[in-house]
């Protein structure tokens, strides 16, 4: 990772000619060699370039507006309505092409018809369609309106529902040249309206004219640039003077029902599946909720905390990468590997970039999927269908189309996020949904919610994964050192173990051999050794010891023989795979210390010197509860231990006996507590680390291989 | 109501672009979008099509006018064009589209398709960069575009270091790159296909 960030400064070095002449020859021999390095200068060539195009791009964008407004209404001030013409042209006609309607899409083929006297010299070509009005219908012109005709909703003038076919003709003038070239006026009374395009309708049976049964009108859904606001439909009207005045506005919608918003289902499509895959509790909607919420990802700068800091320290910053520190950390903590590690994969977790348009942001959606926003757009099974596809695209703009206009119709957040995203946004388009009535205030007021709240949710989630985090890491560096200061004290114990057991010794020999034992200071194995005698009932005495062994050795000027005597144990511990740990003591009472047992296979053993006797003493942990066993040793070379359970108290009486090892012995059993309950926790954090990964691809879907990228939105 | 200014002449459109002022002159070369529409429309290709295109070649002239040495031939209109007509005959070709459209569209201008040469490419990263998150895109546009220092970015931004601030700049670059490359795969295997 680090490499490739090198690399790429390399690059940057290459491509602004900051490279001095023996670098650049060094670097252009390595470029003619690797294909690699040939396709990163020439994409990080393209980024760069993408980088200074951005705001020329924008400023492209805004011409295009400029350029539209001027030329839609040069001589008109902004605020004008947009206008849908329809006009319900009823006129006398056979009845053309029985073939045709079908439920769902239809395309219209451009079938050429003689002109209609409403549309003479509109020069505008009519797509003509014979639908059965039995049926919903719902048609796309090539002009990309699309008409949604429900079923009965023509009527004869009597208002019985036609049931024979019914001819419809479309014309369509959308673009406002053609608008003017058909001479179609854009008045309504004395008012001029801003036109997003015009289409005429006319629908006929059996060659007469046809009425619209008011209960069941149709929707049209005119290709509108995204911005416009209260697109509406007016009737035309066909004036004296053969102008055509546009009447009786109507906004254009279909009725969206609220349903209670925590019914719904917002999280990423396959997020619950694979839950349950995973072995987790499905049911439990904090649990899903809290955990899909820990996803989120902020846009605010980090802060200098711990984290930021181990980040630039452990990628960032070459050539000098320092040695990792924690600010705050004490001052003595290294890290060891395992905790570099699971910094780095706390850090990439919580990494706010690392992330962001990978996936739509689980802060929005914590957001929104609240009892604030029943009674709204989002509430609707509709907004469900539309978020599962939203979810796929990974497109957070798009999400903020549908929040961030709560009081438009749910089919003009469609037709925006068609134009941003046309696949799969499009599928959407038909039928036209309205909106949930919602006065303008309450939908500003949520907008506001949402866009502060969003914000706000994010940065708590993600302050409490910090700090979550954060305490982890420092409890880590802890528990390192206490298992570091155990295992020390550990193996300083066994040392003087070894020197009372050896003093222990040469005084048993030394008694036996009737010599009279000088106490000598511990330098003694490594100086010149002036008694051969000794030295060498101290050598066989020292191997002894050291392995554990019985010796025999007879002295050769008195011929008096001494021997010490080791027998082996084994302890077999009943259950002992039901103990999450365990640990196996030898007292041996004359020395006021301990050794622990090594465990083997068939259990755990030792060798008992015969000078001492011997106290064996188990302590174990299963989950929270301390198992013990204690017993005095008399020869036996087996023994089976049955622990029992034992609180704090019982252990006291237990070790009572034991003089100033009770308390060395009771902290055994606390540092075993706490090991037992550390694990946990390092478990626990590797699992959640574990779930979060799983769950990235479902959560982020376009992290990995991603396809889909959102384009700037118009 | 504001007073109609006069149009600005080819090197005071050039100036603006050099100024920062893009978006005035590319409003006024928007009144070159007619003639680019029916190039577009009678030549096998949509409204929408002629709008996208038109957004292109402002982009690419934008670019071109940054260098002090940029030459053409004929008005900043008629080079423009130029550039739509190449741009849509790319398309055609990538498409895989009409003989006769390409036949009838193609130039004789080498300049001109130097210009608009692996144009898709380019507009691949723009997309894989405007799919950055805002403050990648703001962060790099510092560096590539405003030549910002290091240091400066890095205080804007909030960032301990120098070192944490080009950490993010490469960190940004490289996710960048990975989305231009999903894009250019997914391209690649659109165009075999066609």
């Amino acid at each position: 990772m680090r490499d490739q960030l090198h690399l790429m400064e390399l690059v940057d070095h290459y491509l602004d000619g900051t490279m001095n002449s023996t670098d650049r020859m060094a670097f252009e021999d390595r470029l003619r060699n690797s294909k690699e390095l040939q396709e990163l200068v020439e994409d990080q060539q393209r980024l760069r370039r993408a980088a200074q195009r951005s705001p020329a791009r924008a400023s492209a964008k805004k011409a295009r507006r400029n350029y539209q407004l001027a030329k839609s209404a040069p001589w008109l001030g902004l605020g004008a309505a947009v206008l849908i013409g329809i006009t319900a042209a009823l006129l006398l006609s056979n009845p053309f092409d029985p073939s045709g309607p079908r439920d769902g899409m239809v395309l219209i083929d451009g079938v050429y018809q003689p002109v209609l006297p409403d549309t003479t010299g509109t020069g505008l070509e009519p797509f003509v369609l014979t639908i059965d009005p039995e049926k919903d219908t719902t048609l796309v012109t090539p002009n990309g309106i699309v008409l949604d005709i429900p079923q009965g909703a023509f009527v004869d003038s009597l208002g019985a529902a036609i049931t024979t076919s019914v001819r419809i003709t479309l014309l369509e003038a959308l673009d406002p040249l053609d608008i003017m070239k058909a001479g179609l006026s854009t008045m309504s009374g004395d008012t001029l309206l801003e036109t997003s395009g015009m289409f005429y309708l006319d629908a006929q049976a059996n060659g007469m004219k046809v009425k619209i049964d008011p209960a069941k009108s149709l929707t049209a859904m005119v290709p509108a640039v995204g911005t416009k606001e209260d697109m509406q439909l007016y009737e035309g009207v066909k004036r004296d003077d053969g102008v055509i005045d546009w009447r009786h506005p109507k906004p254009l919608k279909r009725s969206l029902v609220p349903v209670d918003i925590t019914t719904l289902n917002f999280y990423p499509p396959g997020y619950e599946t694979k839950l349950a895959e995973l072995g987790k509790d499905v049911t439990n909607k904090e649990f899903k909720d809290s955990l899909y919420y820990s996803f989120c990802y902020t846009a605010t700068p980090p802060t200098e905390s711990a984290l930021t800091t181990i980040d630039h320290e452990i990628a960032g910053a070459w050539p000098t990468v320092a040695a990792i520190t924690m600010n705050p950390g004490p001052p003595e903590a290294s890290m060891d590997p395992i905790n570099v590690d699971t910094a780095i994969k706390i850090t990439d977790m919580l990494d706010d970039t690392s992330y962001q348009g990978t996936g739509i942001d689980p802060a929005k959606i914590k957001t929104i999927w609240n009892a604030r926003f029943n009674n709204t757009n989002l509430a609707t099974k509709e907004f469900e269908q539309r978020l599962a596809y939203i979810f796929r695209t990974c497109d957070n703009a798009l999400l903020d189309v549908y929040v961030n206009n709560l009081d438009k119709d749910l089919y003009w957040c469609d037709s925006v996020a068609t134009l941003m995203r046309s696949e799969p946004m499009s599928m959407f388009l038909s039928p036209a949904y309205g909106r949930v009535d919602l006065p303008k205030h309450a939908a500003d007021r949520l907008r506001t919610f949402y866009e502060n709240n969003s914000r706000a949710e994010a940065e708590a989630i993600r302050k409490t994964q910090e700090k979550f985090w954060n305490e982890q890491w420092k409890q880590d560096v802890k528990s390192d050192a206490k298992r570091a200061d155990h295992v020390t004290a550990e193996s300083v114990r066994e040392g003087e173990l070894f020197e009372k057991e050896f003093a222990a010794n040469l005084d048993t020999v030394y008694k036996q051999l009737g010599y009279k034992r000088v106490q000598m200071p511990r330098a003694a194995w490594v100086v010149p050794v002036t008694s051969p005698g000794w030295w060498n009932v101290d050598k066989a005495v020292i191997q002894a010891t050291t392995t554990r062994s019985s010796m025999s050795y007879t002295d050769p000027n008195s011929g008096k023989t001494a021997t010490l005597t080791y027998t082996p144990l084994i302890v077999e511990v009943v259950d002992r795979a039901s103990y999450d740990e365990l640990v196996v003591y030898l007292i041996p009472n004359q020395l006021n210390s301990y050794q622990r047992m090594k465990e083997g296979k068939g259990g755990f053993t030792e060798r008992l010197n015969s000078i001492f006797t011997y106290h064996l003493f188990c302590l174990a942990m299963k989950g929270k509860q301390q198992f013990a066993f204690n017993t005095t040793l008399n020869g036996q070379s087996t023994v089976t231990a049955s622990l029992e359970p034992v609180d704090e108290n019982a252990l006291r009486q237990m070790l009572r006996t034991k003089g100033q090892l009770e308390t060395k012995l009771l902290d055994e059993s606390r540092y075993l507590n706490w090991m037992v309950a550390d694990k946990a926790r390092t478990q626990a954090n590797a699992a959640r680390i574990e779930l979060r990964q799983a769950l990235v691809p479902i959560v982020f879907p376009c992290a990995v291989n991603s396809t889909v990228v959102p384009y700037g939105a118009e | 109501m504001k007073a109609k200014t006069t149009p600005m002449n080819d090197a005071e459109l050039l100036a603006a672009m050099r100024q920062g002022k893009a978006e005035q002159a590319f409003t006024q070369l928007y009144r070159q979008l007619p003639d680019v529409m029916t190039m577009v429309r009678t030549h096998g290709g949509r409204r929408s099509d002629a709008h996208d295109l038109f957004q292109d070649a402002l982009v690419i002239i934008h670019e071109k006018a940054q260098d002090p040495g940029f030459m053409f031939v004929g008005s900043l209109a008629a080079y423009l064009y130029g550039i739509c007509r190449n741009l849509w005959l790319a398309e055609l070709r990538a498409k895989g589209r009409s003989e006769n459209h390409i036949a009838d569209l193609s130039s004789t201008q080498d300049d001109l398709q130097l210009t608009t040469e692996n144009e898709s490419l380019n507009q691949l990263a723009e997309r894989a960069f405007a799919a950055l998150g805002a403050k990648c895109r703001d962060l790099l546009t510092r560096f590539y575009l405003n030549n910002e220092s290091l240091a400066a970015i890095g205080k804007a931004f909030g960032y301990s270091g120098e070192g944490a601030t080009k950490t993010r700049k490469y960190k940004c670059l490289e996710q960048a790159r990975e989305k231009y490359r999903a894009l250019l795969s997914n391209h690649q295997t659109l165009h075999s296909h066609a």
